[in-house]
């Protein structure tokens, strides 16, 4: 009885014409140990079926992959800018005229405006000297700023005479 | 939607979508990958995702198409990717004899389907999915599919006999 009902199963299972219901029917069918000889052909069928259902992916899902990607495409703009103000700058240097190649009324312009430095610098020299003596007042006053605690316990002695005639 | 939403939601059918891209890409690894891919896309797409009546199907349809478009080009440029494909087909024959176990012999019977016979045998007869689903996945009628699957069916039965009486594919 189940024979017929297997092999009538099975030649609509080769028909595509099986419910999932009666193909479930098959599969229990093949997944025990003894079954009718002439059905054997098919048991590594749906032995496979059964055992390659359970495969799994092993690999984590990695959601985050794709703002690890935006932080390069940041990182890549960024230093894209660096590089191309870094370009502009150089450009702008070698663009600037080399001191050979000077005409000579710039010639003079660059000796005038060293002389007129020169001079700055000369006073500035003799201005620092006057700072000697500054240094020298903040000696004293800080001399004075010592002193300064004399004062007070002198105050203090001051105060406790006026305490104790009161 | 945050992420363990997200993972709650694909967890049912995230296998199914790595067994049907490793059904055609044949390798694990490139399997594993276009999971990911998928479900990245998917997580990208997640403010849309809410209007899909049925995002399982959705998501194998998808993964349908992102293998066809991975063997295609794999097809069209690298020599080598293809030759690596290659190497897992043509087991040498020593080994083909030696494989004892019949069910690795069902797996290497399958490779040797055309696409679409190992697409709907993997969305029917592993996956267990209705007709009218896989029809909706694949956008073929379910007549075709029908016969697809029985072709499918007809030429793994012949070939089981091959080998179960001479011992040979």
């Amino acid at each position: 009885m189940v024979l017929v009902r297997i092999e009538k199963l099975l030649k609509k299972y080769e028909d595509g014409q099986t419910t999932l219901n009666e193909e479930v029917e098959l599969r229990d069918y093949f997944s025990q140990s003894v079954i009718a000889p002439q059905f054997e052909v098919y048991r590594p069928l749906f032995n496979y079926f059964d055992v390659t259902c359970k495969e799994k992916s092993t690999s984590d899902i990695r959601l985050q992959t794709n703002s690890y990607h935006r932080i390069y495409l940041w990182l890549a703009i960024a230093a894209m800018v660096v590089l191309v103000f870094t370009i502009f700058n150089k450009t702008d240097m070698s663009s600037s005229l080399k001191f050979n190649e000077l005409t000579e009324d710039q010639l003079m312009a660059f000796n005038q405006t060293r002389k007129a430095m020169d001079l700055l610098a000369n006073n500035i020299n003799k201005g620092s000297e006057g700072f000697n003596a500054l240094t020298v007042m903040s000696k004293s006053l800080n001399k004075g700023a010592e002193n300064i605690f004399l004062l007070e316990s002198f105050t203090e002695t001051k105060n406790k005479i006026f305490k104790i005639n009161n | 939607m945050t992420q363990v939403e997200f993972l709650k939601m694909v967890e049912p059918f995230k296998d199914k979508v790595f067994r049907l891209a490793k059904r055609l890409l044949v390798s694990r690894e490139e399997a594993e990958d276009a999971t990911q891919e998928i479900l990245i896309k998917l997580w990208n797409n997640k403010n849309q995702i809410e209007q899909y009546r049925n995002i399982e199907a959705f998501s194998m349809t998808m993964t349908k198409n992102l293998c066809f478009d991975k063997l295609k080009s794999k097809h069209s440029q690298n020599l080598k990717i293809i030759h690596n494909n290659y190497k897992d087909n043509h087991i040498a024959l020593q080994s083909e004899i030696e494989l004892k176990n019949s069910v690795d012999w069902v797996a290497k019977l399958m490779k040797g389907l055309p696409d679409q016979q190992k697409i709907v045998m993997q969305l029917r007869d592993i996956e267990q999915y209705e007709f009218s689903e896989i029809s909706k996945m694949l956008n073929i009628k379910e007549a075709t599919i029908r016969v697809s699957l029985s072709r499918a069916r007809k030429t793994l039965r012949n070939k089981l006999i091959k080998i179960q009486s001479y011992g040979v594919g």
